[in-house]
C-alpha cells in the first residue's frame, strides 16, 4: 500500500546566488493526488522543474519508481513515466489541437525517419494507434470537437486542457500539473476537478501545483506548502488548513486558508 | 485534416509533375532547359534546408559543401575508380552523411547558432581544399571528365533527359520529405520548433531530431551535387563558394521555413532572379560586372526577415489564415451579441 513513487530527499536549487528551492524532501505515494501550494515565489514551479528535469538539480536526491533521476534528460523521464504541464501554456502553436496531443504519443510509438519517408506499414499502422489513443485523450477533457483547429484559436481554458491531454497522452505513471486552474471558467475548473479524479482512479498520480484552493483542498489526499523555497508544512487538507505558520505564510493573521477560497485566492495573486 | 491535407498534397503532386512533363514543349532553347534543370537540383538543396531551418531551428551556411562533397566524391569514384554513376552516387551520399554526423553531434546538442559559424568555416576550408589538392581535385582549373548518367544501358546524353531526371529525383525528395513532416518524426521536429522544452518533456528527444534532419538536409545536398556532375561534366570550386550557401538560405526565406512546396517556388524564383540579374545588371548599372547579383540577394534577404520572417510563401499563408481566423470571430462575436440583445 505505501508504495512510493516519487522520492525527493533534500532538494536544493540555486540560481546564482539565489535559493529557489531549500531542502525539501517530501515523498508521493502511487495513486494519490498530491498537491503543493504557496504564495508566489515560493519555488513550487521550480520544484516542478526539477522533477520534469528542465533545470538539474543543484543538490538532493530525486527518486521515481526508485530510479535515481539525476542524469536523466527531460526525454528520458517522459519514457520513465513523468509527464507534465505548464504554468505559462507551451503548446505547439504550429499545430492543431488533435497533432498537439498526438505528440503526446512520440514515446508510445516507435516508427522513426525511414519508415516515415516511405510510409511503410509500420507507419500507417503505428499511425492508426496514435491518432486513436490521442482523440480519445481529447474526448476525456471535452475537446473532440476541436480536435482539427490549430490550437491557438482556442481560449485560454481551453489550451490549458489540451496541455492536460497532450500530458495524458503519454501515459504517464505521474502526472505534474502546474496550475491547470488558472484562467478557467468555473464551469471548467469544476470538469478538471472531476478528470483528475478520474485518472486517479485509473491509477495515476497526480501533483497538483495549484492557487485555486477550492480545488485544491476538495481533491488532494495530502498537501504541502511551501514558503521562500522551504516546506513549511505537510499533511491532509484539514491539517494544512489549521496550521498557523501556514496561515502565517498565506494571510499574515486573521482568515484561514480554505474557508475563503476567493480571498485566499486574492492573497496569493 | 492530415487525410485532407494528404489528399491536397497527392493533388498538388500529381498537377506539378504534370506541368513539368509537358514543360518542355514550350521552352525555346537549350538555355532555358538547363536554367529548369538547376531549379530541379536547388529545389532538392532548398528542401532539406528549409526543414533544417524551419524544424531544427538551425542554419547552415554550408550547404555548398555537402553540394560539393557529392559532386567532388561522384567525380572520383566513377573517373578514376571506375565505379558506375548510381554507385558514385550512393556512396558520396553516404559519405556525406556521416560528415554531416560527425559535426551535428556535438553542435546540436548546443544550444544557439553553432552551427552555423562551424558550418560557414567548413565551407571556407571545403573551398581551400579543393583549390590547392590538385591531385584529388583538379584545383582550380576543375574536375574533368565526369561521365553521363547512366543506369544499365540507358545513358542520360541531352539535356532534355537531364531535365527529367533531375525533376523525378526532386519530385521524389519532395514525397519523401511531405511523408517525413505528416509523421511521428515530422510532428517531433515541428514540436522542437513550437517549444523546445514542452518537446523535451513530452518525451521527444531533441538533440537526436536536430541531427538526424541536419544529415538529412546533407544527403539532400549530396544527390544534387552529384547530378550536377553527371550532367555537366565537370566540376570547379567556384561553385562551391560560400556565396551558394548564402544563396541557398536567400530561396529558404523566400520559399518559407519549414515549407516543402515553398522550396520550389524560392528554387525558382532565386535562379530566375539571378539569370535576369546577371543579362540585365551590366546593361543598367555602368561597370557592374553581374557578379553584384549578390547585392540584390542582401537586400533581398534583409526585407525578407524584417515583413516576413517566417518565410514569403509561408508568411502569407499565415496571414491569410490569421486574417480569415480573424474575421470568423469577429462574425461569432456579432452573432452572440445579437443573440443575447435577443434574449
Amino acid at each position: 500500500m505505501t508504495d512510493t513513487i516519487l522520492e525527493a530527499s533534500g532538494l536544493r536549487k540555486e540560481f546564482g546566488g539565489v535559493v529557489a528551492v531549500h531542502k525539501v524532501s517530501f515523498n508521493v505515494a502511487r495513486g494519490e493526488i498530491f498537491a503543493i501550494i504557496g504564495p508566489n515565489g515560493a519555488g513550487k514551479t521550480t520544484l516542478f522543474n526539477l522533477i520534469s528535469g528542465v533545470y538539474p538539480t543543484t543538490g538532493g536526491e530525486l527518486r521515481f519508481r526508485g530510479h535515481r533521476l539525476a542524469r536523466a534528460n527531460p526525454h528520458e523521464r517522459a519514457a520513465m513515466g513523468l509527464a507534465r504541464t505548464f504554468q505559462n501554456l507551451r503548446l505547439f502553436d504550429n499545430m492543431t489541437v488533435l497533432e498537439n496531443v498526438m505528440v503526446g504519443r512520440h514515446t508510445k510509438s516507435r516508427y522513426g525517419l525511414m519508415a516515415a519517408a516511405l510510409r511503410l506499414p509500420t507507419a500507417h499502422r503505428e499511425e492508426r494507434v496514435i491518432r486513436e489513443q490521442a482523440l480519445k485523450r481529447l474526448a476525456m477533457v471535452g475537446l473532440e470537437g476541436r480536435a482539427h483547429q490549430l490550437v491557438g484559436s482556442l481560449s485560454f481554458g481551453q489550451q490549458r486542457l489540451v496541455e492536460v491531454a497532450r500530458a495524458m497522452a503519454i501515459e504517464p505513471q505521474l502526472l505534474l500539473l502546474d496550475e491547470p486552474g488558472a484562467g478557467l471558467t468555473r464551469k471548467e475548473v469544476e470538469e478538471l476537478d472531476d478528470l483528475v479524479r478520474r485518472l486517479r482512479d485509473d491509477g495515476m498520480t497526480v501533483i497538483l501545483v495549484e492557487h485555486n484552493m477550492e480545488l485544491v483542498m476538495g481533491i488532494a489526499d495530502r498537501v504541502m506548502v511551501l514558503d521562500y523555497g522551504q516546506k513549511i508544512a505537510e499533511g491532509t487538507p484539514l491539517q494544512v488548513q489549521r496550521n498557523p505558520r501556514v496561515i502565517a505564510a498565506y494571510l499574515g493573521e486573521e482568515a484561514s486558508v480554505g474557508l475563503h477560497p476567493e480571498e485566499a485566492y486574492v492573497a496569493t495573486q | 485534416m492530415k487525410r485532407l491535407a494528404g489528399r491536397t498534397n497527392a493533388i498538388a503532386f500529381i498537377v506539378v509533375a504534370g506541368l513539368l512533363a509537358i514543360l518542355p514543349a514550350f521552352l525555346a532553347n537549350n538555355y532555358q532547359v538547363s536554367i529548369l534543370i538547376l531549379v530541379a537540383l536547388y529545389t532538392i538543396l532548398t528542401v532539406g534546408l528549409s526543414l533544417l531551418m524551419g524544424y531544427a531551428g538551425q542554419i547552415s551556411l554550408g550547404q555548398a559543401v555537402f553540394y560539393g562533397m557529392g559532386g567532388y566524391i561522384t567525380a572520383w569514384l566513377t573517373v578514376r575508380a571506375g565505379w558506375p554513376p548510381l554507385a558514385g552516387m550512393a556512396i558520396a551520399a553516404l559519405i556525406t552523411a556521416v560528415l554531416a554526423y560527425i559535426i551535428g553531434i556535438p553542435m546540436l546538442r548546443l544550444r544557439g547558432n553553432y552551427l552555423a559559424m562551424v558550418t560557414l568555416g567548413l565551407n571556407v576550408i571545403f573551398e581551400l581544399i579543393v583549390i590547392q589538392e590538385t591531385a584529388w581535385t583538379g584545383g582550380p582549373d576543375g574536375f574533368r571528365g565526369i561521365p553521363k548518367f547512366s543506369l544499365g544501358g540507358l545513358v542520360l546524353r541531352t539535356d532534355l533527359e537531364m531535365y527529367y531526371f533531375a525533376w523525378f529525383v526532386a519530385l521524389l525528395v519532395l514525397m519523401l520529405s511531405l511523408n517525413i513532416v505528416n509523421s511521428r518524426v515530422g510532428r517531433a521536429l515541428r514540436a522542437v520548433h513550437g517549444s523546445e522544452i514542452a518537446a523535451e518533456t513530452m518525451g521527444v528527444n531533441t538533440a537526436h531530431y536536430k541531427v538526424q534532419v541536419f544529415v538529412l538536409s546533407a544527403v539532400y545536398a549530396s544527390i544534387a551535387g552529384s547530378l550536377y556532375a553527371f550532367w555537366l561534366g565537370i566540376i570547379s570550386p567556384s561553385v562551391y563558394h560560400i556565396s551558394f550557401s548564402i544563396e541557398l538560405v536567400v530561396m529558404v526565406a523566400i520559399g518559407g521555413l519549414a515549407s516543402v512546396w515553398g522550396a520550389i517556388f524560392g528554387a525558382a524564383t532565386v535562379t530566375l532572379l539571378a539569370e535576369f540579374l546577371r543579362n540585365t545588371l551590366p546593361h543598367l548599372l555602368r561597370g557592374a560586372s553581374g557578379e553584384q547579383e549578390i547585392i540584390a540577394f542582401g537586400v533581398i534577404l534583409i526585407l525578407v526577415m524584417i515583413f516576413l520572417p517566417e518565410g514569403v510563401t509561408t508568411g502569407v499563408m499565415l496571414r491569410y489564415r490569421r486574417w480569415r481566423a480573424g474575421r470568423e470571430a469577429l462574425k461569432e462575436i456579432k452573432k452572440s451579441a445579437e443573440t443575447m440583445g435577443a434574449e
